[in-house]
């Protein structure tokens, strides 16, 4: 495995993320930021903890910043305290007993300088949301956002997580092809392909692998077996040290058809014309748009909507922060150290449903893949 | 125990018939129609999302995966199920549950005021299963918010009383993941070799499970010095001679889990390591020889920190708790404390372990066991202590 980090200090990055956090902190007039984590770790949210921390939750935990100083970091279950305090962003750390979180979240809080403000309320559950409230003695006003307009744009060891991610994706997309054969079960083949990105150093994955001759959208792994001329889609999702990379490609097991290759090359045209527009300064909906006319010139504008896709693409590394989703009408303006993954995935009444997605990193002159597999149709004999 | 959730649930998914067939479910929804009935109430409101989905598996066998679901179950109506996907979705998402009514949602609060309305139920009596303890407060403030007619009451005991009883399917599911677990085990025997990273042992007995149909995979573990701290999930660490390991895993299959812990070590065990996975074991079969149904479960507890006894190694063994319930959630009722209030179930699974750090080592024990009413018989075997010869180029 390559290990990376070696070229960029961890602890500097994380410094310099806090003091950008604490300074939106002051500009705001928050004197104290209290961020809750549920621990509920998804690849849609940001994990504004674990931004500031780098230490990766097992269950609810909750940061007091003040804006100005060093944070406390509170943890549960309190037995995962010496791991969290072995954490490169955390000085102070104090464990706490799930069902004593509250209390010891307010005592903690004692010191920071008021007025509070409070982030991750939207994902509380309702008796914990309560509970803040009456001990806080009502609502604390919404800090929510303080996090992620700083977290927009990738810093350097984020990147070279993300880049380390999708060099991983890379390698679980080799690995499937390799290993799908004609009998095996679709979930037989997500554990391999899994297995050979958690010993290349993936530590979760998204993961979605689904197979048919016909396929309607993405789906869960099933207990299906796989047959001679299935169409295998891939949307590999690892994570390396906290941050995903994703690779979406298809695969079909036999001979491509002239019209399946035939449809595939719109994809790529698709991919190539929404990564053209992808420059700082663009508004993200301009790449869901450029995609969209491809599609549409061939045809098929009326399946430029759900359920025949979701979406052209997404922001990706540590959850979604900006530009989140990629459709015709978002506002988000790209900058330039984003992330994302475009891809249009599309459902074609002809085909099925096919993949084709890079991770990017938005730079000056335009869009780098940090995935690397080739872009066109993958098959092999059956 | 508490382990670390996953972004996705992304092994087999689908709906073992043979396993848990129709009837099961036509039972339990009959049984719950049954208590909304009693409770007054015309409809039961009953969420769930990827980290906690006991309760609407139960009556649907439905999981979500990464988001939410909430289940409307009418006292005298077929129900309804709400799942956090995309309209492209839902094929895949029937195969999972017999409901047949699935529709997908993006905005819960929207799509659960349109349900109601739909049902007639705006000036309802109903009830509440799940919300408290998982649902975002801000989706349920937009509910309440457009539904000002409706008493809410919450239904948490009520529920949780109807799930208590577990039915021979449960204990069946139960004893199909524990077979996953075995295999995990079996494996770990192995993958952990001298010059191998933790990483890379910990990446093949995930393989084992999942190429066995788990649907989520949890592993904690610790080696070397770490074994003196605390459990974690794996990392980069490089096995080497003479390390000890810790292994703990937790798997789903069919939507219920199993726990399973074990001490490892790459060479002849010293004699503290060995009185230390001893001391582990034995408070393990301590609370496996006096678990039996209806029992406070203080008394398991208790039975495991008298076969610890060090005040030490007690301070850790706490934190970590002795045990729980297990079977649609990883974590059930009761939980095995000294200040727990509970009582064993009768046909209930328990996960048993003790996690003892002490003098810079550190031992593991658990397993799953099956409550019947006169003891408890282990589902998973482990023993203290394996010493492993395993190294790298294959020689044992």
């Amino acid at each position: 495995m390559i290990e990376l980090e070696a070229s960029v200090d961890l602890r500097s990055d994380l410094r310099r993320r806090l003091e950008r956090v604490q300074a939106g902190m002051r500009e705001q007039r928050v004197g104290g930021l209290i961020v809750y984590y549920r621990g509920q770790h998804n690849m849609l949210r940001m994990d504004q903890v674990f931004y500031l921390t780098d230490f990766r939750s097992i269950d609810e935990t909750v940061l007091l910043i003040p804006a100005e100083g060093e944070p406390t970091l509170i943890v549960t279950p309190v037995w995962d305290v010496e791991r969290a305090r072995e954490a490169a962003g955390v000085v102070q750390v104090r464990g706490a007993k799930p069902s004593d979180l509250v209390r010891v979240v307010v005592d903690a809080a004692a010191p920071l300088p008021r007025p509070l403000a409070l982030s991750g309320r939207e994902i509380m559950p309702v008796a914990k949301a309560r509970a803040f409230a009456e001990a806080f003695g009502g609502e604390l006003p919404d800090g929510g956002q303080i996090i992620p307009a700083v977290g927009a744009t990738r810093t350097p060891v984020e990147l070279e997580r993300i880049e380390r991610a999708s060099a991983i994706a890379d390698e679980g997309f080799r690995a499937l092809c390799e290993i799908a054969h004609v009998g095996m079960r679709e979930y037989e083949l997500a554990a391999e392909v899994e297995a050979v990105m958690r010993a290349a150093g993936a530590e979760d994955n998204f993961g979605l692998i689904a197979a048919g001759r016909h396929n309607v959208a993405i789906r869960p792994p099933s207990d299906r077996r796989l047959e001679a001329g299935d169409v295998v889609i891939g949307e590999i999702t690892p994570m390396y040290r906290g941050y995903l990379a994703q690779l979406c490609r298809t695969f079909i097991l036999g001979e491509p058809t002239a019209l399946q290759q035939e449809k595939y090359q719109m994809l790529i045209r698709a991919l190539q014309r929404g990564s053209a527009v992808a420059k700082p300064g663009t508004r993200s909906a301009e790449i869901a748009r450029a995609v969209n006319e491809v599609i549409a010139e061939a045809g098929y504008a009326e399946y430029c909507r759900q359920p025949y896709m979701r979406t052209r693409g997404h922001s990706l590394g540590l959850g979604a922060v900006v530009p989140y989703d990629l459709n015709e009408d978002s506002g988000p303006v790209l900058a330039a150290n984003m992330t994302m993954v475009i891809h249009p995935n599309q459902y074609l009444p002809e085909t099925g449903y096919m993949m084709l997605g890079d991770t990017v990193v938005i730079e000056p002159g335009g869009p780098r893949a940090l995935t690397r597999t080739p872009i066109r149709l993958f098959w092999k004999s059956a | 125990m508490r382990t670390q959730h996953l972004v996705l649930k992304r092994g087999g998914f689908y709906w073992d018939r043979a396993l848990l067939p129709r009837e099961v479910f036509d039972t339990r929804l009959r049984e719950v129609q049954a208590a909304i009935a009693a409770s007054g109430d015309e409809a039961w409101l009953i969420y769930g999302d990827a980290q906690g989905y006991g309760d609407i598996a139960f009556v649907s066998h439905f999981v979500p995966r990464l988001r939410s679901a909430l289940m409307l179950v009418h006292r005298d109506q077929p129900p309804t199920l709400l799942a956090n996907v995309g309209l492209r979705d839902i094929p895949a998402s029937k195969t999972l549950t017999w409901c047949e009514d699935v529709r997908p949602f993006s905005r819960l609060p929207h799509e659960v005021v349109k349900l109601i309305r739909e049902r007639g139920l705006e000036k309802a009596k109903l009830g509440l299963v799940g919300t408290e303890q998982a649902l975002p407060i801000a989706e349920w403030d937009a509910i309440e918010g457009e539904l000002p007619g409706v008493t809410w009451t919450v239904r948490d005991e009520a529920f949780r009383r109807l799930r208590a009883r577990k039915d021979p399917a449960e204990r069946t599911a139960v004893r199909a993941a524990a077979e996953v677990v075995r295999r995990g085990l079996e494996t770990a025997r192995e993958a952990f070799r001298v010059g191998t990273t933790m990483r890379r042992a910990t990446a093949l007995i995930d393989r084992a499970m999942r190429l066995s149909a788990a649907e989520d995979v949890r592993i904690l573990v610790a080696s070397g010095p770490q074994c003196g701290i605390a459990l974690r999930p794996p990392d980069d660490r490089t096995l080497t001679a003479g390390a000890v390991i810790l292994l703990f895993i937790a798997v789903e299959v069919q939507r219920h889990w199993v726990e399973a812990a074990q001490t490892y070590v790459l060479g002849a065990a010293s004699p503290e390591l060995a009185a230390l996975a001893a001391k582990a074991g034995a408070a393990v079969d301590a609370m496996q020889a006096g678990a039996r149904a209806y029992i406070p479960v203080t008394l398991l507890a208790a039975a495991a920190e008298k076969a610890i006894g060090d005040p030490g190694l007690l301070h850790a063994a706490r934190a970590y708790g002795f045990g729980h319930g297990i079977g649609l959630d990883q974590e059930e009722p009761p939980l095995i404390e000294r200040s727990s209030f509970g009582s064993v179930p009768e046909n209930g699974a328990l996960a048993l372990h003790v996690v003892l750090h002490g003098g810079g080592i550190g031992a593991a024990a658990g397993r799953t066991v099956a409550v019947e009413r006169d003891g408890a018989t282990a589902l998973v075997t482990t023993t203290p202590l394996i010493e492993l010869h395993n190294s790298l180029d294959g020689v044992r």
